[in-house]
């Protein structure tokens, strides 16, 4: 992928995946400074750019929250330099502060956000529709289709950028961002340029009606460009029955329900947008007129289906448009082919059945719901809370307590059989929400539970908060030093940089103490007793309390063990002292330990055990012992 | 037997998270690439990295459209876990289309806490039977093993999935995609294609 990027050969095709080539087409424009928050489907931008930029000559980095990394790009395009920020949907949120003012402001050089959207919520809480944000914040958003649309789109965005001096946004969507494909590389610049701030300009939004008035129009400047961006095209030979409309990766779909229904290229007509905001009128006009039936496939919300009734009313013109609202098309999740398939067989009025899924004979097939990697330290920690509660309050966890969870991996604590979060809403809002919950004079202990990257996003202006108005909540950062679910990104706990060039380690327990937390300890994740402890005594203590537990990723702990030659040896399960209580499977719900039902014991799979050593202290027979691993790191 | 080399193939490996499906579909997709085609590889998964089922859709065409493969029109499915091999062809395979599974099992946590049970190795692939004759089977882990890491067990299904002779490229195109796609261990890896080759070769002839 490295070579790829990097690779100065127009016209070769190569495999990249949809945010890859993102990173490529931000190369391929001159992009000279980048900066992002990890956050699926959108970290591969930063990672493939960070991995290049050295070499390539730019500057890119991990921010601590996509605000400060819009600021950032932001910045550098206000001094001239083309600028890209990523950041998945939700993220736009953090950062909106920021770009709600930045558009009247206006920039000088390319500035591209790309808004990596997650319909279906895959990787995500919710499916908000970034493309309301464009048209919220009045800047031009572009909607690529394929990997190759992705990597051009990010030229052509900083083009119209420079051109109206907005940012511009580019919505990606999962389907986008993750999926790979082959991509035609295009020419590399070969000239970097120097940064020039005018000063005789002020880059604010003050007066606010002269700047809103200056915003729209450079928006209206663009317009005649905006038609004549290459991802708007229409497949049409005039005639036929219907006209889709489809926006971005619906494009695709749509292409594959003609397929699959075998209908003829004369049959439906497709207008591919690639422009979802402001629209290019004159081009989606006279697709309009053309057509009594309009067929729109989007992704999200019916984004285009109102846009394009509301442009009907302008015309005066009444063709029948179907689609989400329509019920076309469902309104929540993600379309898929069999989706829009279904509603383009009604659309025409062809029967036709989505293939039913049958299982012959009686075999049924057990769920596979996600779990965590074994060994991982969440799962010691969710386990000693629990604990910690059950014996301090003497009662179920679930009744007695009330924990707040937060953004990362250990989102999965929320769903079956882990059940640990009472709220589970957005980054930093477990210490958020614990506020609120212990300031009602709740009789329980309240929890807040997160990461070390999610701490340093969102969670660091809560827990002052906590210590300024004396809420009384604990707080459990669970460190693994690494921003895991992304895929590892370092944060500030970890000591280098996106480029990779050393930084100094902030370790969250000097945070606390600096914000004159009253009670901060710290406990290795892995020492069960100890930290059960720890947690019983911060309930016991009145006030804010921080407890840190402080264990490297399992993935990233197993790498470790194999680069310093520490072999990963399963505990053994001494089958005589076994009871087969399997307090061990339920109780920690490390995947690699399994049950054996014809022995009716506990065993380990020996290739999923990465030797933390935490089942041996928990099992209540002393029936697990010995093992060796990351626990030894 | 059939062996029926197509200019347009799909494929859908499936297998559980930390499996490697996607390294293997990657390498599928750099050598169809190097050959002119068009070429989309989607994965669906779940929200955590590990633990639950992945699915890695694979298109090689002259121009592909939907990153995400229609229901029942997979050319091939290839399982690196039974379980996981069956409710994707139940999905995914068309009907009569080629099976190539995995027989190591790995229990979901709901079978290991004894919320569900994990159907016996022969109904599972009796279930798969009845969708398509063209089933085979192999210990891909212990050939990964043999060849010196467990992991590489992608790389032995990849070598089965090339001597199905199905792909619309040569098994050298694959082999050279593993040298360039994971360039640790390429011998480690190379063995493991090679095993999991003759594994197929075998069995099929
Ligand atoms: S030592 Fe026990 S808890 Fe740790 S990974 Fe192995 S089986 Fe799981
Ligand atoms: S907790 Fe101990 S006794 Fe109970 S099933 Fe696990 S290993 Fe056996």
């Amino acid at each position: 992928m490295l070579r790829e990027l990097l690779l100065d050969a127009p016209g070769k095709k190569v495999l990249l995946l949809g945010n890859e080539a993102f990173a490529r087409g931000a190369l391929e424009a001159n992009v000279q400074v980048a900066a992002a928050y990890p956050g699926t489907p959108s970290s591969e931008i930063m990672e493939a750019l960070a991995a290049v930029a050295e070499e390539a000559g730019i500057y890119a980095e991990w921010s601590i929250n996509e605000k400060v990394a819009f600021e950032v790009a932001y910045a550098a395009a206000v001094a001239g330099l083309r600028s890209l920020c990523s950041m998945k949907h939700v993220g736009v949120n953090v950062a909106s502060d920021a770009l709600m003012v930045a558009n009247y402001a206006g920039v000088e050089g390319g500035m591209v956000i790309i808004s990596a959207d997650d319909p279906a919520g895959h990787s995500s809480q919710n499916e908000q529709d970034n493309r309301m944000f464009a048209k919220f914040a009045e800047i031009p958003c572009l909607e690529p289709a394929t990997p190759q649309e992705a990597k051009d789109s990010v030229v052509i965005a900083c083009e119209l950028s420079e051109k109206c001096k907005l940012p511009v946004m580019v919505r990606s969507l999962t389907r986008l961002s993750h999926v790979r494909g082959d991509v035609e590389l295009g020419p590399l610049p070969k000239e970097k340029k120097r940064p020039n701030l005018r000063r005789d300009i002020t880059y604010t939004g003050f007066p606010a009606p002269d700047h809103h008035k200056l915003l729209h129009d450079r928006l209206m400047n663009i317009e005649e460009d905006l038609e004549r961006v290459p991802f708007n095209k229409v497949e049409a030979k005039g005639g036929e029955k219907v006209g889709i409309v489809a926006c971005g990766v619906g494009y695709n779909y749509a292409k594959e329900a003609i397929k699959l229904l075998k209908l003829r290229e004369d049959d439906v007509a497709i207008l591919k947008l690639g422009v979802p905001y402001p629209l290019p009128k004159k081009l989606v006009s006279s697709f309009l007129r053309s057509y009594d039936r309009i067929y729109v496939v989007e992704d999200g919300f019916p984004f285009m289906e109102e846009q394009l009734k509301i442009l009907c009313y302008d015309l005066q013109i009444r063709p029948t448009i179907l689609g989400k609202l329509t019920g076309h098309l469902p309104m929540e999740g993600e379309i898929d082919p069999e989706k829009v398939v279904v509603g383009l067989a009604r659309v025409l009025g062809i029967d036709y059945k989505v293939p039913e899924i049958k299982v012959r004979g009686d075999i049924e097939l057990p769920r596979r719901t996600l779990s965590m990697c074994a060994g991982c330290a969440h799962l010691a920690t969710f386990y000693a809370i629990k604990q910690a509660v059950r014996r301090e309050m003497k009662g179920d966890p679930r009744k007695t307590s009330i924990v707040c969870g937060d953004i990362g991996c250990y989102g999965l604590g929320l769903f079956h059989p882990y059940n640990m979060f009472n709220t589970h809403i957005c980054m930093g809002a477990s210490i958020g929400c614990a506020n609120g919950f212990a300031q009602t004079g709740i009789n329980q202990p309240v929890i807040a539970y997160l990461g070390e990257s999610t701490f340093f996003h969102a969670g660091m202006p809560p827990l002052l908060n906590a210590v300024y108005n004396g809420a009384n909540v604990k707080v459990v950062v669970q460190d693994n030093i690494t921003t895991a679910m992304t895929g590892h990104q370092p944060n500030p706990a970890v000591g280098y940089t996106a480029m990779g060039k050393p930084a100094p380690i902030v370790l969250v327990e000097d945070v606390a103490k600096a914000f004159k937390v009253p009670f901060v300890r710290v406990v290795d994740a892995y020492k069960v007793d100890e930290l059960i402890e720890t947690i019983r005594e911060a309930i016991r203590t009145p006030g804010p309390a921080m407890i840190v537990a402080r264990r490297l990723c399992a993935e990233l702990a197993r790498r470790q063990a194999r680069r310093k030659g520490i072999q990963i040896v399963p505990p053994t399960i001494d089958k005589m002292k076994c009871n087969g209580c399997k307090y061990c499977i339920t109780q920690l719900l490390c995947p690699a330990l399994i049950w054996r039902e014809e022995e009716r014991k506990a065993d380990i799979d020996p290739l999923l055990c990465v030797g933390c050593r935490v089942c041996n202290q928990i099992c209540p027979q002393k029936a697990i012992t010995g093992g060796n691993g990351v626990a030894d790191l | 037997m059939q062996t029926s080399k197509r200019d347009e193939i799909t494929v859908a490996i499936a297998g559980v998270g930390g499996q490697g499906t996607l390294v293997a579909s990657q390498i599928i997709g750099h050598a169809a690439v190097k050959r002119g085609f068009s070429v989309r590889i989607s994965e669906t998964f779940g929200m955590s990295q590990r633990g639950g089922p992945v699915v890695s859709h694979i298109r090689i065409a002259k121009n592909v459209y939907s990153p995400l493969i229609p229901l029942m029109t997979a050319d091939v499915v290839v399982g690196f876990e039974p379980l996981e091999a069956l409710r994707a062809a139940l999905k995914f395979l068309v009907r009569g289309g080629s099976v190539i599974v995995n027989t190591r099992v790995i229990y979901p946590v709901e079978v290991n806490r004894g919320d569900a049970k994990y159907p016996k190795l022969d109904k599972i692939l009796e279930a798969l039977r009845s969708l398509t004759s063209d089933v085979v089977t192999l210990d891909a882990t212990s050939l990964a093993i043999k060849a010196g890491n467990p992991i590489a067990t992608n790389i032995v299904m990849l070598g089965a999935l090339a001597a199905l002779d199905k792909l619309p490229l040569e098994p050298e195109d694959l082999r050279e995609a593993v040298k360039e796609r994971v360039p640790r261990e390429v011998e480690v890896n190379l063995m493991a294609f090679d095993l999991g080759f003759k594994a197929i070769r075998e069995k099929r002839q």
